[in-house]
């Protein structure tokens, strides 16, 4: 998410954006988010107390001769509280691990509603869809980094100003030694940062390359060609230049990491930690203005303060990096959706009749509309067969139909009212659609079937419906039926499918739901001729009085629809039933012959 | 289903110190083979940080010795500097090793063995994709050989390190405090044990999380994948899903909740005695003696007080290091396993006649990891003799598919024989075999390289340049590719930049196509060549292959059988077995199986023929 160059810092909305991750927290788990700081804070003075001021006290209180008993009592509050911290700290450790799902769940809810209600087109365009909501998706735990930075910063604070005040007060030229490498990090720390943030990207993008090789000669995918084609020749070729390039990359930026890393190495083992050494042994014994006890423990408290007090900057510049993140976020869960869900919109009528009028429609970033000025009328009960070339817009349509898009210009009418007044999901509800790149879930073979969970009374209509897109038998061999798991994902024994048996699957769905209007693209794709044959003849007399909508390549299957649109680059270019069509002897024809003629000369059987 | 393979993390398992160190040394070797420089490198950086670390006690122990006994402050002086310098030293020669030498040296050891990996995977057998066991090792090994290497070398290093540190430091701390250094001793250790323990539970509890966590993280997955996209949007699976998030989620608090019960207790244990105990009891024991000890001096005081800091987290590291490099030698055996795997398709180097005929005696065959050990082809017999057409039809499943493999030995049958001239195909080697066929799969595949790259199948010199527009034209490739401005040096796929060519299915498919024309092949296999074409195209398509391919040996799978009509012969499969076999006409008059085929497919065009 790091953006190229850093722009200035806007410290008010830094603030804002992890503040409002917080908020998810304290909604979702309020005591993770109270113990966590509380812990933190208790930590921070252990360590001072523990790790600074015991010493300190220790020996000064020697020298000064101060009675036993003083000194003993002082050791052993600070080691009760010690102890008492540490099992403190274990306790919220054991709380945190059962809390933290319910904030990632908290913020997967609010995502995953979100993603289900954004237009579809948010996940088409490749820049919307790779900023927000694939990035958003991934990361539930986001949330943690930004409790853990908070934290972090109550840590440095209590710790770092409390060992600051107590050095400072031996000597302020202490403090001054402490501060180098902070003053440092503020100094070079940015073109280091930039630095690295080049010989990152430069890295990421030779590495992708070196991944794709290497990919390519393990996924089963290429496994074939990788045998039979020489292909292999490129790869390594590729191999050798990327790591060549990679080579390169190193020899140009390794010595400047170097370089900057080695600075900081010599500024606290050398600078800081010898240097304090020296003032601290000089102090005692050519000026003799210092303590024993203080000498030593200056000594070996400076690198840990000098490291902690360069951590305060660290912390900030993380704080803003979580907020870059919790913009892109934010601007997801806050997204105006384009084609919203209206509470109080009236729900969509049983169809009489669907209208589209001079609809057209243009993907946001082409030039070209995918649909130009469509009008058609569909009654209910009529079955309607969508043909055409590839690419002639007619998974648009499908697409427009669901209102998983809403047109650019025309529009949809239901029994004669837009269809954008009624309320969405009530819409969708009307349709059944199969999908050319229909998906299976990883959850059982009913439930992909029925697309929702599975009710006692469901099974005979589920059986009904494999039954009628010829998969029962394959179901019927599953280790537990209907509810076998579908792909390995969660269950050895999951049930795994091919293709044409994962298209009936798909097909399935209509069968078993009893909406008004079936959507169908392509659905025999995968098909063999005689499962194709069976398949429509069951879903006719499935969807008997239903509207059935289906688009396909093979034109023996228009022969049966009540009319036939034939579309080119997405308008439609002729109309009728088959034999109409075929009366007029235009494009409908040609394809026609094309397709038929090697069957229709012949007339043996 | 998914588009990616996601190979699941290898099964933890306990391994021998012998096995251990077997499995160690065996990667050794390919340190030494391609970067022999990395085990010196590491190694001094061992010894250096040791001597830094024993340095770091007994120089303090020096330095507040002088100061309470008021040494003159210009020797301390320079013993101040003496330690700076070295300091300086090692910390330049450990930057130098970390930013600019080892990452070289990573690479010298990346490009070496997975040339090797590479080499042996593509001569793996195409069977070993099929075992899920040895597939998921073999993903292992591929991605993790090199970084595992070196990291081990690494590991290797700093263990070094901290058997040379503790027992010098332990040793300085023996002579000034015995019981801090033994006391510390068994605390660590027993500390250690509990942890053993610890680990052991909470490995427990990783395997009952895992499929809970792979549930949650799939669907997390489903709602931002744009695959599941639309199908989400239908009916309430949406809500089906997110309710079963919310259960699982519920599944894992209370899976956390009964091992957390179980835990705390010996988490608590382990924490004092590894350290609360070792830290602040023996500080505290340390400043008590201290102010009782009149004799202890502050240098004692102050060296013993970093020796113990030092030992308790080297011994507490060094647990881990135990873990690591037995996972280590896990991974280490999953590349051992990869690359002594013996090919078993293999053959003799020798020469290859011109195909006069090919003939399948009695084949029959079972994939090697099929679970009921189904035989997808059985008794297989037929004959191609040089440039004739032949069609295999048949329904989905009828062993069509897998024919072509073993045509193309991808596989050898489990019986029977394929003979090329009269003999066994077996007797030649199999890279040499497959250059006199060109076979086009269902599930063919374009690569991230440009078009003309991928029409040669390989690589692509400008004297190609005819040979390749040509095996485009055959495949009716030539007008999108006048339609691509850089032509046959575009990039296909996005997988690089956003300027690579993406192709649709069709189009994807004619590339296929076109390399079974790139190459002189004398036989051309094509698995459903048009099945992502449209009606229109793939009559097109079909007449242009024909054409082209007038005088070579061409076998035709296809679904549709206006297609098959053209060919020579055509054999009708079902059920792993050749059920009819005979041209066009012949099948028809016999009026079988074929002929019930094509009877449903004409049905719908020949009824409503006007």
């Amino acid at each position: 998410m790091a953006k190229d160059e850093k722009k200035k810092i806007d410290w008010k909305r830094t603030w804002k954006n992890n503040c409002y991750m917080l908020g998810f927290i304290w909604r979702s788990a309020p005591g993770v988010l109270i113990l966590t700081f509380v812990s933190t804070l208790l930590s921070a003075v252990e360590s001072f107390l523990s790790g600074t001021y015991l010493l300190f006290y220790a020996i000064n209180a020697l020298q000064e001769q101060r009675p036993l008993t003083e000194i003993l009592i002082t050791l052993g509050c600070i080691f009760g509280y010690v102890l008492f911290t540490s099992i403190f700290t274990l306790i919220v450790d054991y709380y945190r691990q059962l809390h933290n799902p319910r904030v990632e769940a908290y913020i997967q809810g609010l995502f995953q509603k979100k993603a289900v209600e954004v237009e579809l087109a948010c996940f088409e365009r490749s820049d919307f869809y790779d900023t927000y909501v694939r990035a958003t998706g991934e990361a539930s735990g986001r949330a943690f980094t930004v409790l853990n930075n908070f934290a972090d910063v109550i840590w440095v604070v209590v710790y770092v100003v409390s060992s600051s005040a107590l050095i400072a007060s031996i000597d302020p030229l202490f403090l001054v030694l402490a501060l180098i490498p902070l003053l440092v990090t503020v100094i070079v720390g940015k073109r280091r940062n930039r630095l690295q943030y080049e010989y990152r990207v430069r890295r990421r993008e030779i590495n992708r390359q070196k991944d794709y090789v290497q990919r390519t000669f393990y996924l089963t995918d290429f496994s074939k060609e990788m045998r039979l084609t020489e292909m292999w020749r490129v790869m390594f070729r590729r191999l050798h230049s990327s790591v060549r390039d990679l080579k390169e990359t190193v020899r140009k930026y390794g010595y400047k990491m170097m370089f900057f890393r080695y600075l900081f190495d010599i500024i606290f083992c050398v600078i800081v930690y010898c240097g304090s050494m020296i003032l601290a042994t000089f102090k005692t014994l050519v000026i003799k203005d210092m303590l024993v006890g203080d000498c030593f423990a200056v000594i070996n408290s400076i690198t840990s303060i000098a490291g902690n007090l360069r951590y305060v900057g660290d912390v900030f510049f993380k704080l803003d990096e979580n907020s870059l993140y919790i913009d892109d976020l934010r601007s997801f869960l806050e997204y105006e959706i384009k084609i919203p869900e209206i509470e109080d919109a009236p729900p969509a009528p049983v169809p009489e009749t669907l209208t589209l009028s001079h609809l057209g429609f243009t993907y946001e970033g082409q030039n070209t509309p995918a649909l130009y000025n469509v009008s058609l009328t569909v009654r209910k009960g009529e079955r309607i067969a969508i043909v055409g070339h590839n690419g002639a817009g007619k998974s648009t349509l499908i697409k427009l139909l669901m209102r998983l898009y809403d047109p650019s210009e025309g529009e949809i009418l239901l029994n004669g009212e837009n269809v954008k007044t009624y309320r969405l999901s009530s819409y969708r509800a009307l349709f059944g659609c199969v999908f050319q790149d229909y998906r299976l879930f990883a959850t059982s073979v009913a439930e992909n079937v029925l697309l929702r969970g599975v009710r006692e009374d469901d099974r005979a209509r589920v059986q009904d419906a494999l039954e009628r897109s010829g998969v029962a038998q394959k179901v019927a061999t599953l280790s537990h039926g209907m509810d076998t798991a579908v792909t390995k994902e969660f269950d050895e024994e999951g049930a795994v499918f091919s293709g044409g048996e994962a298209q009936k699957i798909s097909i399935a769905r209509i069968f078993a739901g009893e909406q008004e209007i079936i959507l169908m693209d392509e659905p025999t794709s995968a098909l063999d001729p005689i499962a194709e044959q069976e398949m429509y003849r069951n879903m006719f007399a499935a969807c008997e009085g239903r509207t059935v909508i289906f688009i396909s390549h093979r034109l023996s299957a228009a022969t049966v629809a009540d009319r036939v649109y034939l579309f080119e680059h997405g308008r439609i270019v002729e109309e009728g039933t088959h034999t109409e069509l075929l009366a007029q002897n235009g494009k409908y024809t040609d394809m026609w012959h094309k397709q038929a003629d090697n069957y229709t000369e012949e007339v043996t059987a | 289903m998914s588009a990616k393979q996601e190979a699941r993390k290898p099964k933890k398992e306990r391994h021998s110190a012998g096995r251990v160190i077997k499995n160690v040394w065996y990667m050794f070797g390919y340190t030494f083979k391609y970067t022999p420089g990395y085990i010196w490198v590491t190694l001094v950086e061992a010894v250096g940080r040791a001597i830094y670390h024993i340095i770091g006690v007994l120089f303090l122990k020096y330095l507040f010795d002088a100061v309470e006994n008021g040494v003159e402050f210009l020797t301390i002086l320079w013993y101040i500097i003496a330690f700076a310098a070295y300091n300086a030293l090692f910390e330049l020669f450990n930057k130098w090793m970390l930013e600019v030498y080892l990452p070289r040296a990573d690479l010298a050891l990346h490009e070496g063995m997975q040339n090797e990996l590479y080499e042996k995977a593509r001569s793996l057998d195409q069977s070993c994709y099929d075992d899920p066991t040895f597939y998921n090792d073999f993903i292992w090994a591929i991605r993790e050989a090199d970084s595992r290497t070196a990291r081990m070398q690494v590991d290797l290093s700093l263990f070094l390190n901290r058997i040379i540190s503790t027992f010098a430091i332990f040793g300085v701390l023996m002579t000034m405090d015995w019981i801090v250094a033994v006391a510390l001793l068994v605390l660590v250790t027993a500390g250690v044990l509990i942890n053993l323990l610890l680990n052991k539970i909470n490995y427990w509890q990783s395997l009952e999380m895992n499929p809970i966590n792979r549930k949650l993280s799939y669907i997390g997955r489903i709602f931002y994948l744009p695959d599941h996209a639309k199908e989400l949007r239908q009916r309430e699976i949406a809500a089906h899903l997110r309710r079963q998030y919310a259960e699982t989620t519920e599944e894992k608090i209370d899976c956390a909740m009964r091992y957390a019960k179980r835990t705390f207790g010996i988490a608590l244990l382990s924490h004092l005695l590894s350290n609360v105990l070792p830290y602040s009891g023996v500080t505290a024991y340390l400043i008590v003696r201290y102010i009782l000890d009149p004799a202890l001096s502050l240098g004692d005081f102050s060296a013993s007080m970093t020796a113990t800091l030092k030992l308790f987290w080297m011994i507490n590291d060094m647990g881990t290091y135990l873990t690591k490099f037995n996972e280590h030698s896990l991974y280490v055996e999953k590349v051992r396993t990869f690359l002594e795997y013996e090919p078993k398709i293999t053959g003799e180097e020798r020469g290859l006649e011109e195909l006069r005929s090919l003939r399948l005696c009695n084949v029959s065959f079972s994939y090697p990891f099929a679970k009921d050990g189904e035989r997808v082809l059985k008794g297989i017999d037929l004959e191609i003799r040089q440039g004739e057409k032949i069609a295999f039809v048949g329904y989905n499943g009828a062993g069509k598919t897998t024919l072509i493999k073993l045509l193309m030995r991808l596989y050898d049958p489990s019986e029977g024989q394929i003979l090329y001239n009269g003999e066994d195909i077996r007797s030649y080697e199999p890279n040499a075999y497959r250059k006199h066929i060109g076979a086009v799969f269902q599930d063919y595949k374009v690569f991230a390289a440009t078009v003309a790259e991928n029409v040669m199948g390989g690589d692509y010199s400008d004297a190609d340049r005819e040979t390749v527009i040509e095996a485009l034209r055959a495949a009716s490739f030539a007008d999108k590719l006048a339609s691509i401005p850089a032509g046959l040096d575009a990039q296909l796929t996005r997988e690089f930049s956003k300027d690579g060519v993406g192709l649709s299915g069709g189009e994807s498919q004619k590339i296929a196509i076109a390399r079974a024309f790139a190459h002189p092949y004398e036989l051309i296999i094509m698995d459903e060549p048009s099945s992502a074409l449209d009606p229109i195209a793939e009559y097109e398509l079909n007449q242009s292959i024909l054409q082209n391919a007038a005088e070579k040996t061409v076998i035709f799978i296809s679904h549709r059988l206006s297609t098959t009509r053209m060919a020579d012969r055509i054999y009708m499969f079902d059920g792993g077995q050749i059920v009819e076999c005979g041209s066009h006409d012949e099948l028809i008059a016999r009026n079988g199986k074929y002929a019930e085929m094509w009877r449903v497919q004409a049905k719908n065009y020949r009824g409503c023929e006007s």
